[in-house]
């Protein structure tokens, strides 16, 4: 039997469908586009700690990838590559923003390393934290954000991304060994601060 | 295998918490070491912990729209894929080569100005080898051969005074003067020439 068209989509790889792209295929681009789209914006978010900027970030990733199409080279992974352009722009707009000390959600938090702007615009978002204990949360994501920017994205990419630690020396451009001695250091720091909360949990 | 391997070990494993992805050593040591035992449970904990902390997000549902919008006008903005968009990629290229080809037009121009200019002298300088040289004879007192197809050879004879004042010029302006002198008989040579071919101006 003839398999549906919806399948025959869903088998067609990213690399091939990239070289589409290539050739001017915009069709090819959406598909990109639906498949990544969510956890490259998730990715954002949690790097970069705001969810309202993330869907633009994300966004100005794809247009990125779509004017880059053409010098698009099949050399590692569409996903390594995608990120690795995410990674550069949210590197860039945490570094525009860190000058930038602003006080949102009416929690008044206060990080170490300057002030964390934590401004949630996504509703769903909103809902969810409503859901959460809005005190842990924050506590969370203080320490996440207090950690160096490489020792961060270190951590985004193993733990919340689940990617492997040779895909993620791959878009920081580092060895593997240098991943596990970033996580290993972030974890130390983590462990630190989060103890009162994991205690709480208890 | 240490308890500072196994522990760098287990933070390089994403999934550790289900215990699949450990392999037999480890799991072998976790079940012999209890340290190590309760710091994969602190992993674990911290792991959950942290997921907490970022819940998934969906997005705008219009997220495709709003970029295909922003693709098409981006498309518009730019110059297509035509010459000018050839000309705009690699526009430092393409000045570079426009002024290479200017410049070595210009230098070649420049080179067959002078090497006109250098052949025009010598054709001077050919015709007056040729036509005066009977009038230097004449001078020395040879025989003067009959201008050509009868004409008047009007060559300015030198006067004993004009002798005398070629005398009285210092050898560095000598040559000037020569040449003063050739260019007034390639005046007259102009119109001898023009006469042996007119033949306008005819005696007998």
């Amino acid at each position: 039997m003839f398999e549906s068209t919806d399948a025959m989509v869903e088998t067609i790889s990213d690399v091939e469908l990239m070289l589409k792209v290539k050739r001017g295929d915009r069709e090819a681009f959406g598909l990109l586009v639906g498949r990544y789209r969510r956890p490259l914006i998730n990715f954002i978010y949690r790097f970069t700690a705001n969810p309202g900027e993330s869907e633009d970030l994300a966004q100005e990733v794809f247009v990125r990838a779509f004017q880059s199409a053409p010098k698009y080279e099949p050399k590692a992974a569409f996903s390594t590559w995608l990120y690795r352009i995410a990674t550069n722009m949210a590197l860039n707009y945490l570094r525009d923003r860190k000058p930038q000390l602003s006080r949102s959600l009416d929690t008044g938090l206060s990080v170490e390393q300057g002030t964390l702007r934590l401004e949630i615009r996504d509703k769903a978002a909103l809902a969810d934290e409503r859901l959460m204990e809005r005190e842990k949360v924050i506590q969370i994501r203080q320490a996440l954000a207090s950690l160096p920017h490489n020792q961060r994205l270190a951590v985004v990419l193993t733990k919340y991304q689940e990617l492997s630690l040779r895909e993620a020396a791959e878009i920081m451009n580092c060895s593997e060994t240098a991943v596990k001695s970033l996580i290993f250091r972030a974890y130390s720091t983590l462990r630190e601060k989060l103890l009162p909360v994991a205690e709480s949990r208890r | 295998m240490t308890c500072q391997s196994v522990r760098e070990n287990l933070l390089s494993i994403p999934h550790r918490h289900t215990k699949d992805e450990l392999n037999s050593v480890i799991r072998k040591h976790l079940e012999a070491c209890s340290d190590c035992a309760a710091e994969l449970e602190r992993l674990t904990q911290l792991d959950s912990l942290l997921l907490e902390g970022f819940s998934e997000i969906e997005g705008s549902p219009y997220f495709l729209q709003k970029l295909n919008a922003r693709l098409d006008e981006l498309g518009r903005h730019s110059f297509g894929s035509g010459w000018l968009a050839v000309w705009l990629r690699d526009r430092y290229l393409w000045t570079f080569a426009t002024l290479l080809v200017v410049a070595v037009g210009l230098w070649l121009g420049f080179r067959h100005q002078q090497y006109e200019q250098l052949r025009s002298m010598e054709d001077v300088v050919r015709i007056q080898q040729e036509n005066l040289r009977p009038a230097e004879d004449s001078d020395r007192g040879a025989a003067v051969p009959p201008p050509r197809n009868d004409t008047v050879a009007v060559v300015p004879e030198k006067t004993e005074s004009a002798a005398k004042v070629e005398d009285t010029i210092p050898d560095e302006d000598l040559a000037v003067v020569e040449n003063l002198e050739l260019l007034q008989n390639y005046e007259f040579l102009k119109d001898l020439i023009d006469t042996s071919n007119g033949g306008d101006v005819r005696t007998n």
